[in-house]
């Protein structure tokens, strides 16, 4: 797919420099300064702090003869206002961590964090509530055991699933988003449609584990 | 285009939400959303503000707004470093000096003579500063959207706008001086200016 350039943007990354860039500048900040300073706010902090973030990101796209507008390729990827608010962050943020450290709420990406933060496999566990699988009859092994054998179980079912919807499932339960945030970030029209899909991806799951003989209690 | 090894790329999130990507290149970004948190992340950070973008963007920014917004852009563009400031609760930014690229928080002050910042100027706008000790002063005038209308390189202590710069009744200018050294070594700031009605 194909997206035309906007109309300022074009103009601006094939002004010659001197006047004409400048002016194009103008042009192109009539059209989407909002977004940056819409970017900016969403970051936090009180009017000055949100007036200064928005002044760097400028500075920031101005820099090196308008680099980081000239990476925006109209060939394939989506919406230019999408892609500034994605420059605009990254911007946001990278002066952030430059002045402040890592901004509260941001994904750590230490090792040892991933380390502690819960495995996708172990949290679908807890959904099914694979604690009440029942041990055999003749009490040979203990329950640890088999939980540990359905939950090895329960990770080969998750390899099968398609890779979009294991990715619903890691940013439901592993990143703990809700549901209605979910789909107004993804763009959906309603939460019920992903409820919906949600459950589905839970019961093809539910129906790998029983296929591999494991009753997960809930049905 | 290949996903980074690192992250994905502003283009590949913009066009992951926005389902204009093509099948192969989707599967690579899933397959590198899968493996990190940090760009999910981004993902529901930046889908959640194109939502409520798309939501607010029905009501455009009021004019006032979108000029000092271009201002604070064009002021970046003269070699001003600006940001705004707000006055009283009207929270309406104005365009405070920050410095020049490449200009500290130590750079000193030029003192302004006349006119002085906010002050109403008639037909003849004549601006006046304090020596610095340098040869060479750089002088700007700029439209309240922050479009440069005047430029010039002095050794004087004051300039006069020519009337070739047409000044609009009732609007709004910024003025700045900057003694030029090695770099800018030396700066009023941005002053305002109005021309009365």
């Amino acid at each position: 797919m194909t997206i035309p350039l906007p109309a300022s943007l074009a103009d601006l990354l094939a002004a010659p420099s001197g006047p004409p860039q400048e002016d194009a500048w103008a042009r192109f900040l009539v059209d989407h300064s909002d977004v940056v300073l819409f970017v900016a706010r969403r970051m936090g902090g009180g009017h000055d702090e949100v007036m200064d973030r928005y002044a760097w990101v400028l500075e920031a796209l101005r820099r090196d003869d308008f680099r980081r507008l000239r990476g925006y390729d109209g060939r394939g990827p989506g919406p230019f206002t999408t892609w500034l608010i994605v420059v605009a962050r990254r911007l946001c943020l990278d002066r952030h961590r430059a002045r402040y450290g890592r901004p509260q709420g941001e994904v750590p990406g230490g090792e040892a964090a991933r380390v502690e933060r819960r495995r996708l496999v172990d949290l679908i566990g807890d959904e099914f509530a694979l604690e009440t699988v029942a041990a055999p009859p003749d009490g040979a092994a203990d329950a640890g055991m088999i939980r540990r054998e359905v939950i090895t179980l329960l990770g080969q079912a998750l390899a099968e699933l398609d890779p979009e919807d294991r990715l619903l499932l890691r940013i439901r339960f592993e990143d703990a988003v809700s549901v209605p945030e979910m789909a107004r970030a993804l763009g959906l029209d309603s939460p019920f449609a992903l409820y919906r899909r949600l459950d589905k991806i839970l019961k093809t799951l539910r129906a790998k584990l029983a296929a591999m003989g494991v009753d997960d209690g809930t049905a | 285009m290949p996903v980074d090894e690192r992250h994905l790329t502003p283009d590949q999130v913009a066009g992951y939400l926005a389902g204009a990507i093509g099948p192969a290149e989707r599967s690579e970004v899933i397959r590198h959303l899968e493996g990190c948190a940090e760009c999910r992340h981004e993902l529901i950070a930046v889908g959640g503000m194109v939502a409520d973008q798309a939501a607010a963007g029905l009501a455009p920014a009021p004019a006032r707004w979108r000029r000092r917004l271009t201002a604070i852009g064009m002021a970046l563009a003269a070699g001003i470093g600006a940001i705004a400031v707000y006055h009283g609760r009207t929270e309406e930014p104005i365009v405070r000096s920050e410095g020049g690229p490449g200009v500290g928080e130590g750079i000193p002050d030029i003192e302004v003579v006349s006119p002085p910042d906010g002050a109403e100027v008639k037909d003849s706008v004549v601006l006046r500063w304090r020596s610095a000790g340098r040869d060479s002063y750089h002088v700007f005038v700029l439209s309240e959207d922050g479009r440069p209308l005047w430029t010039i390189q002095t050794a004087d202590t004051v300039a006069r706008v020519p009337a070739t710069v047409a000044l609009e009744r009732g609007a709004v200018y910024f003025w700045r001086v900057d003694a030029v050294g090695n770099g800018i070594v030396a700066s009023t700031g941005v002053h305002r200016l109005t021309v009365p009605r």
